[in-house]
């Protein structure tokens, strides 16, 4: 049975009823950990890998999560962020862009047409995004992912609030510009 | 310069309500940069990808899986006798301090005052209410006037009527566990425009009663492929208490038809709980086990 928590209190709870506990956290969190990854990685295998390891290991320090000292939000990005940055580390991979992701997933009420151009205009996205700088790239990621404010943003990568809304701007005219040339051309 | 910083801070603000579901504004004399910037933006949003169902499913069973091991491997992390201490270190100096002044009220009525005839005649009102009160003064020297502080079931509607909280208790404690709900449906799949049948139940898991004002609270059937709600059941108009450890249970009926009367699309459908609140504070609802079911295409 799952109690009623408020976000916060879920981690004072947690002593008594772990399982129950890491259920909510884990519906609220599991589509944003997944979409941050996605945007880093578009291979779906991977980013599917790397959300699995990203709440083991959330799963490992809940208990040791003190939320004075982050929110979670904050702190669950965080560990999503290094993971990501491991696996480049480690495989030093080059960005995979394909299709599958959307293949796998169709939407009910898009017929195979839509389906397949939406696929394209995913791909292209993706595309697109490979071509960010890394810092627009991470950024894009918490926004459009982790759906993150631009102050949330701020505290997970270390930057002024309003610095970060600058890149976001830039980062997004630069998708659109890239997008838009990709299509025409 | 001055100008750029302003639609930046534009872009980021509406950018947060595209992601919040809501409709973007755009101002019709907004810069054709801006404009055209927040009409990709948008579109990236729609084009946002979503883990499998397999996937989270299986996760979810293997991580739950995990902790419960976990737990079966650790001794209780706290002694008896520090459980029943509050994990913040302000409440916990208050609870000592409470103790304290209860113990010393104590000493202070048996042990000093023992053999000395009483001077005071013993309150008329009980104690029962102020009992609980760490503060409480001895009754001899107690004004009539704030003897018996208001207790909090007393408190409770007056407090909550103004703004309509849904949801008052009389469970003082800081806490954030009150009720659990769980729901059941009866059928993995319906046809088309088939009733399909959801109960819900509330436990109450404190040692006291919950007044629930508007029972059932709000419930929305949301479409799974993009996580907004098709259709929502109004809350109840009246009241329901919960007494300790009891479920209140409600079926809902919903007949396939979203907010405007119309039939939804085939597809999967889930319930999700609104939030309800305790003191003004929202407390979200979660369901033990997810309630979701798919619509045929065929009627």
């Amino acid at each position: 049975m799952l109690t009623i928590l408020t976000l916060a209190g879920m981690v004072e709870k947690i002593g008594s009823s772990a399982a129950e506990s890491f259920a909510v956290f884990y519906e609220q969190y599991l589509p944003k950990v997944y979409r941050y990854i996605n945007y880093r990685i578009a291979d779906v295998q991977t980013a599917e890998d790397l959300t699995s390891a990203v709440f083991e290991k959330a799963l490992s320090k809940f208990k040791s999560y003190d939320r004075r000292k982050a929110g979670f939000s904050t702190w669950i990005f965080t560990i999503a962020r290094n993971t990501v940055i491991d696996h480049f580390r480690s495989s030093r991979q080059s960005q995979t862009v394909g299709l599958e992701a959307v293949a796998e997933n169709p939407s009910p009420h898009i017929s195979p047409e839509d389906e397949a151009d939406r696929a394209e205009e995913i791909q292209l996205l993706n595309l697109c995004v490979a071509q960010l700088s890394d810092p627009e790239k991470e950024i894009i990621s918490l926004k459009f992912g982790a759906e993150m404010t631009n102050r949330q943003i701020s505290a997970v990568l270390s930057l002024t609030e309003s610095n970060v809304g600058v890149i976001l701007y830039r980062a997004v005219r630069k998708l659109r510009d890239g997008f838009r040339g990709r299509q025409n051309g | 310069m001055g100008k750029v910083y302003e639609a930046e801070k534009v872009f980021s603000g509406q950018l947060d309500r595209a992601l919040a579901g809501q409709a973007v504004q755009i101002d019709v004399d907004a810069q054709d940069d801006l404009r055209t910037a927040l009409e990709f933006s948008r579109r990236m949003v729609d084009l946002r990808p979503d883990p499998r169902w397999q996937f989270q499913t299986v996760l979810k069973v293997n991580l739950i899986q995990k902790l419960k091991e976990q737990e079966a491997s650790q001794p209780s992390g706290r002694p008896w006798f520090l459980k029943i201490l509050p994990r913040e270190p302000i409440w916990q100096i208050a609870a000592v301090l409470a103790v304290m002044v209860v113990v010393g009220g104590v000493l202070w009525g048996t042990v000093f005052r023992a053999g000395t005839p009483e001077v005071v005649n013993a309150p008329t009102k009980p104690l029962a209410t102020t009992a609980a009160s760490p503060t409480q003064l001895p009754a001899a020297t107690v004004p009539q006037s704030t003897a018996a502080p208001q207790p909090q079931i007393a408190a409770a509607p007056a407090a909550t009527a103004a703004p309509a909280l849904p949801f008052t208790s009389i469970y003082t404690a800081p806490a954030n566990q009150y009720l659990a709900a769980d729901g059941s449906n009866d059928k993995a799949v319906y046809l088309r425009g088939e009733p399909v049948r959801i109960n819900v139940s509330w436990k109450n898991l404190t040692s006291q009663q919950i007044s629930i004002q508007e029972f059932p609270p709000i419930v929305s059937l949301m479409e799974a492929s993009d996580g907004q709600p098709v259709y929502t059941f109004s809350a109840g108009q009246t009241g329901r208490t919960i007494s300790p450890g009891e479920n209140a249970i409600f079926t809902f009926i919903w007949d396939q038809r979203n907010s405007q009367g119309n039939l939804v699309s085939p597809g999967r459908y889930y319930l999700e709980l609104e939030e309800m609140y305790y003191n003004g504070q929202a407390v979200k609802m979660n369901l033990s086990r997810p309630v979701s079911f798919e619509i045929s295409k065929t009627y």
